[in-house]
């Protein structure tokens, strides 16, 4: 009786290793998850802010359907990328303006401030605007491409053909075909 | 000694004014246009607050028997420009809304003078004035003034609901209303009598 005791305990010994063992090699059906702690909010992944420094290169923005809104050609550029905004300081600006897509005037500036997030461009240091057979100088110029509006300040001076205005600013669509002085003189020579 | 001649053109009788003149060509020359705002849109330039529109051609260069427009002021000046043959924008017409003053010069031919220049100051609630016409339309309690160059009182006054002028024949047109007829006055200097 005390040797079949004996076996039992010594098959269920066994018995109950080879189970260990399995478990070890082949593992569970329902393997257990690993518990996750939730991070808090501040940790979560951000887009990454960058900044570069690039020349002789170009820019183009575009409404996301396609149509080009502003292409510049510029000496040199340092960009900063932070909080989903791209905003660019340009020396040496040659651009094109885009209206509907289709090229409305070109602007030259020594430098530009370009916000891709705004899609405005801030111009300064003697800024000169062609469109639609008119030439526009001043000393600083902001252009809204949502808005189709151009605003420029400071000795402002335009020609078309025979026409000259002088005037201490003035407001235009993007491709110069209306516009609006103020404090301003016109001749017809 | 002077005295005053008034001449009181009947209810709806329309009155013509000459004086002295002979048809000959007329050119309006340079301008400038100044004022608060200056707004240009389709070949069409309107300035307002404190309008002003001169004419910068060479001074003392009225053909005899013609006037010239030197100058015009308003409350707003809208000039529509057209191309002209040497594809040069010219104003084709100018309108002057509001306050309006013009200045002019006339050369009047004096018997035994030869060509005498005088000058014409007007005012008027608007202004036209046609290029291609060669005239000036003001309209709403027109008055013009003649006056002897540098002088401070006029020789004549002429006034109407609309007057015309003819700077290429120096003519002007005056026109009244039943209510308010034209009028021309006449001054005559001492030296005339």
């Amino acid at each position: 009786m005390a040797s079949s005791s004996k076996v039992n305990i010594g098959l269920i010994r066994a018995v109950l290793t080879c189970a260990v063992v399995a478990l070890l090699i082949v593992g569970c059906k329902h393997p257990v998850k690993p518990k996750v702690t939730p991070q808090p909010a501040k940790e979560k992944a951000q887009s990454p802010n960058i900044e570069g420094s690039f020349s002789k290169a170009k820019i183009i923005w575009d409404d996301g359907r396609g149509h080009k809104l502003w292409e510049a050609e510029f000496a040199s550029a340092d960009a900063a990328h932070a909080d989903g905004t791209s905003k660019v300081s340009l020396k040496d600006v040659k651009a094109t303006l885009y209206k509907n897509g289709k090229a409305a005037s070109k602007l030259v500036a020594p430098t530009a401030t370009a916000d891709s997030r705004t899609k405005e461009v801030h111009a300064s240091g003697g800024v000169s605007v062609t469109g639609n057979g008119a030439t526009a100088r001043c000393d600083e110029l902001v252009w809204q491409s949502a808005n189709n509006h151009i605003k420029g300040t400071g000795h402002v001076k335009m020609a078309r053909e025979n026409l000259k205005i002088h005037a201490n600013s003035f407001t235009a669509d993007t491709s110069l075909k209306n516009a609006k002085f103020t404090e301003a003189k016109a001749s017809l020579e | 000694m002077k005295y005053v001649v008034s001449i009181i053109a009947v209810a709806a009788a329309i009155a013509a004014f000459s004086i002295f003149g002979s048809a000959d060509s007329f050119a309006l020359g340079k301008m400038t246009l100044s004022g608060k705002t200056i707004e240009y849109a389709n070949q069409t330039v309107t300035v307002a607050g404190k309008a002003s529109f001169t004419s910068i051609s060479p001074q003392g260069t009225v053909k005899p028997g013609t006037m010239r427009l030197d100058a015009m002021r308003a409350d707003s000046i809208r000039v529509d420009l057209v191309k002209d043959k040497g594809g040069k924008l010219s104003p084709d017409k100018a309108v002057a809304t509001g306050d309006v003053f013009v200045k002019a010069k006339r050369a009047d031919i004096v018997a035994g003078q030869g060509s005498v220049l005088r000058d014409v100051h007007a005012t008027a609630k608007s202004a036209t004035f046609d290029s291609g016409l060669a005239t000036v339309v003001l309209t709403g309690s027109a008055e013009i003034k003649i006056l002897e160059a540098g002088a401070k009182e006029p020789i004549a006054v002429l006034s109407g609901d609309k007057v015309t002028i003819s700077l290429k024949d120096n003519k002007m047109r005056v026109e009244g209303q039943s209510e308010k007829p034209a009028e021309i006055t006449y001054t005559q200097s001492d030296k005339e009598k």
